[in-house]
């Protein structure tokens, strides 16, 4: 009986270390969830007034205009919400993101902004995280065409190497004018680095005297991580 | 009052004349899409009236300003959204609109440049002869920016004018701003009659002379209120009491 007692206290002792350190790490790994919320992309307000301020506009000038105005701006709201929910998205989606904000930059600026996407269509069942992409190109516009009395391009371009997703995002300018170091990129690089470990990279470059480029590496995403993303409840932080 | 829209979107410009439309004080003389365009248009339209996008691309708004050669129309500055430029116009008091543009906002604002004009009689614009705007007198605003602080200063406060190489200190109230001009080109436009060169570094605003006093060789020490004590070379002492027959 003692024996029986013993090894069951035993036992017991020994689960609910185990249990302790399993604890200790999902608490570690919800923190970093909360910060990950933290660091993913809002949308810019600056872009969300422009945007509305030509839809009025265009209500009078252009309605069918002003109407898919609209929803694209609403999608590009709703997709910037969603983004705490979701770990990953497909890449179909998040250039489907892309290309809304796009033409909606392209509203304001007209003939200041030609843009061009160009996806190899095995990247687009990709696993990217939400917003990072958004983020980028708005970062390319910023300081690029916005900067530019006459304006720009921006391109976006993936494909697959070594079985990894390369993101390339390439707009006129010069990275000397850049603040490279601003707070979106720094979150870009901690997103990737959560997500991703060390496997994934984030680099800005000048490709040539008048272009810059951004570019993302994103390993697939490995049978551990997606159970990861099925299994972790989605808890908001207590308040 | 004429009035001139500047802002890089033409999607913006037309909001904002159309919000306009019914204001039949204010007449819209022109457009324009960034700085370059603004200063011409300044320069050949003299407009009374700025409304002025304060993120354009190249120069931005506060650029365009101290940019101006002459006078500094009234302004009012447009946004969207900008934390640095909201901050700089709160910390200045100057005077901004949120795009997009509340049409409320919008008829109190004109009315503060309406009634700022009129404390300052400039509100009958038709009587004013059409005077070779090249010459800047007391009642004339100037647009200056010294670090995070900016104004549109009367000419008429600043007492005194003084060289520092390639800058000039504007002194007025409690305030020593620097700004990027050269002594000399400020001098070709000043009125005469107002503003004089007492000597290489310093232009005095003769309205602020308090005493007059004989100096070395020839000269005269003049004393402005505030203090200031500056010396007219023998040269230009000639010239000064002429102006001021003595």
């Amino acid at each position: 009986m003692l024996t029986w007692v013993l090894a069951y206290t035993v036992y017991h002792y020994v689960e609910q270390t185990r249990l302790t350190e399993l604890e200790k790490i999902m608490l570690k790994t919800s923190m970093r969830e909360a910060e990950a919320k933290v660091l993913r992309a809002q949308l810019n307000p600056h872009f969300t007034f422009n945007a509305l301020n030509s839809i009025r506009a265009l209500v009078s000038e252009d309605p069918t205009k002003a109407q898919q105005s609209i929803t694209q701006l609403s999608n590009l709201l709703r997709n910037s919400l969603l983004a705490d929910r979701r770990k990953t998205v497909e890449l179909r989606e998040e250039l489907k993101t892309v290309e809304d904000y796009l033409q909606l930059e392209k509203v304001r600026y007209e003939e200041r902004l030609n843009y061009d996407i160009q996806a190899v269509p095995q990247t687009l069942s990709w696993q990217v995280p939400p917003m990072m992409l958004q983020t980028l190109v708005e970062n390319g516009i910023k300081h690029g065409v916005s900067k530019l009395p006459k304006g720009g391009k921006l391109s976006v371009e993936s494909s697959i190497e070594n079985n990894e997703l390369i993101i390339c995002i390439k707009n006129t300018g010069t990275l000397g004018n850049t603040d490279s170091g601003g707070v979106g990129l720094l979150n870009t690089a901690e997103r990737l680095s959560i997500l991703y470990g060390k496997e994934a990279s984030f680099r800005i470059y000048q490709e040539s005297q008048s272009t810059v480029c951004s570019e993302i590496i994103i390993p697939m995403l490995s049978d551990g991580l997606a159970r990861y993303n099925d299994q972790i409840p989605d808890r908001t932080p207590a308040q | 009052m004429k009035t001139l829209i500047i802002d890089d979107e033409r999607l913006a410009r037309n909001e904002l004349k159309r919000l306009l439309e019914p204001f039949h004080k204010i007449e819209i003389v022109g457009e324009a899409a960034n700085a370059e365009e603004a200063l011409t248009l300044i320069d050949e339209l003299q407009p009374e009236l700025l409304f002025l996008d304060i993120q354009m691309p190249g120069k931005n708004g506060f650029e365009l300003l101290t940019s101006i050669e002459g006078k500094a129309p009234d302004v009012i500055f447009t946004t969207a959204y900008d934390d640095y430029a909201i901050k700089a116009f709160e910390f200045n008091a100057l005077d901004y609109l949120l795009k997009p543009i509340d049409s409320e906002r919008l008829k109190d604002a004109i009315q503060r440049v309406e009634e700022d004009r009129h404390i300052q009689g400039e509100s009958n614009t038709d009587e004013r002869p059409e005077r070779a705007s090249r010459v800047l007198d007391e009642n004339d605003k100037v647009f200056v920016k010294d670090g995070e602080k900016c104004w549109f200063v009367k000419l008429g406060k600043i007492r005194l004018f003084e060289s520092m190489g390639n800058y000039v200190r504007l002194h007025f109230d409690d305030q020593k701003p620097l700004v990027l001009k050269s002594l000399n080109s400020l001098e070709d436009r000043l009125d005469p009659e107002n503003y004089f060169r007492a000597n290489r570094k310093h232009i005095i605003n003769l309205e602020w002379i308090e005493k007059i006093e004989p100096w070395f060789s020839g000269g005269l020490l003049v004393t402005l209120q505030g203090g200031d004590r500056i010396e007219i070379s023998r040269r230009q002492a000639i010239r000064f009491k002429e102006l001021m027959s003595l």
